[in-house]
């Protein structure tokens, strides 16, 4: 095995990835180069420095300035998570009764709740009881008895 | 650290943060510190930066938690939050400061060589020749070796948080590997001789 070919393989050598056979090989060619064993020392090193970086030392206070954190961004007026739930949910619930206040409004005017099929008429001669006594036929009545 | 999937305890635990409960933070917290800052090592590699780039991350976590889904395990969407932010974070420190390097965990008090200051010099220099090779990694390829390697991830759960598949994480982890030992030989051949 030659030292262009160990090069490339050395981080596998190092980690115990190779087949058995090129495990072998690479390290009959560190025995005998000091130029590639040179190299692979220096990677073991410096692979090492990540086991060792791994290493997290336990620290309480990191909780408390994460929560003071959150605290400090809210104060600043950020919103919680469910007070931004609630916001949507109140938009959502204004529109959907703007639409259907809309469209009972737009039924009674132009007169054609006679043709909205089925149980919707009921509903609106409850809410609507301008629908029984149209405003024009209280205005005409009103107007005939000023006569 | 194995990904969480015990569904009904995480529901809970999603509802309590969503209400805001600081008991549901401080259990977020406790569980995913560790995997968070080896990442934010892995990524800065200075133990200050990463502290701080761990705080601004469960910040994050806990103000999307209203955009939590449930369509990936809570620590996929975690560890989705802490890459994306890690890798904006490196994005915007335009100048790197390794000469400020600071060696995380107990790398000082792991051997009584730690006193020895050409041990803590040679020490600084690896610990620069390694992340500079870790920078200079395209960013899929940097991701999938930091989660590997810091996070000890299998290449099931790398490609979850990536959201590719297992073989393009073999892919991407064995060309890391490669560029990465071509970094430091060319640093090594440059600068340590």
């Amino acid at each position: 095995m030659d030292c262009e070919k160990v090069h490339k393989d050395l981080i596998f050598y190092i980690e115990g990835s190779l087949d058995e056979e090129t495990m072998r090989s690479v390290e009959d060619h560190l025995s005998s180069c000091s130029s590639c064993a040179g190299f692979a020392d220096m990677l073991r090193t410096s692979l090492d420095i990540i086991e060792k970086e791994k290493k997290i030392p336990e620290d309480r206070e990191f909780t408390d300035k994460v929560i003071a954190g959150i605290s400090e961004e809210r104060k600043t007026g950020k919103v919680t998570p469910l007070v931004a739930i609630l916001r949507y949910v109140a938009a959502a619930a204004v529109i959907i009764f703007g639409v259907f206040t809309g469209m009972n409004i737009a039924k009674v005017v132009s007169g054609t709740g006679d043709n909205v099929t089925g149980a919707m008429d009921d509903e609106v001669y409850i809410i609507n009881d301008l629908y029984q006594e149209p405003i024009e036929s209280f205005f005409l009545l009103k107007y005939k008895d000023d006569e | 650290m194995s990904l969480n999937n015990d569904s009904s305890n995480e529901k809970n635990l999603v509802l309590a943060l969503i209400a805001g409960e600081e008991d549901a933070y401080r259990r977020i917290i406790n569980t995913y510190r560790k995997p968070v800052l080896r990442l934010c090592n892995g990524f800065t590699g200075s133990s200050e930066d990463a502290e701080d780039l761990a705080q601004d991350i469960f910040i994050e976590v806990f103000n999307s938690i209203n955009k939590f889904k449930a369509r990936s395990s809570l620590s996929t969407w975690i560890y989705r939050i802490a890459v994306n932010k890690s890798l904006n974070y490196i994005r915007d420190r335009k100048k790197r400061k390794y000469e400020m390097y600071s060696p995380s965990g107990d790398m000082d008090n792991d051997s009584h060589q730690a006193d020895s200051p050409d041990y803590r010099l040679m020490q600084k220099d690896h610990a620069y020749a390694l992340h500079n090779a870790i920078d200079s990694l395209p960013a899929a390829q940097r991701t999938a070796f930091i989660l590997n390697k810091y996070d000890d991830l299998k290449y099931a759960e790398i490609a979850e948080i990536m959201n590719t598949s297992i073989s393009s994480v073999e892919s991407l982890l064995f060309r890391a590997k490669r560029n990465l030992q071509k970094r430091l030989h060319d640093y090594y051949r440059k600068n340590l001789k």
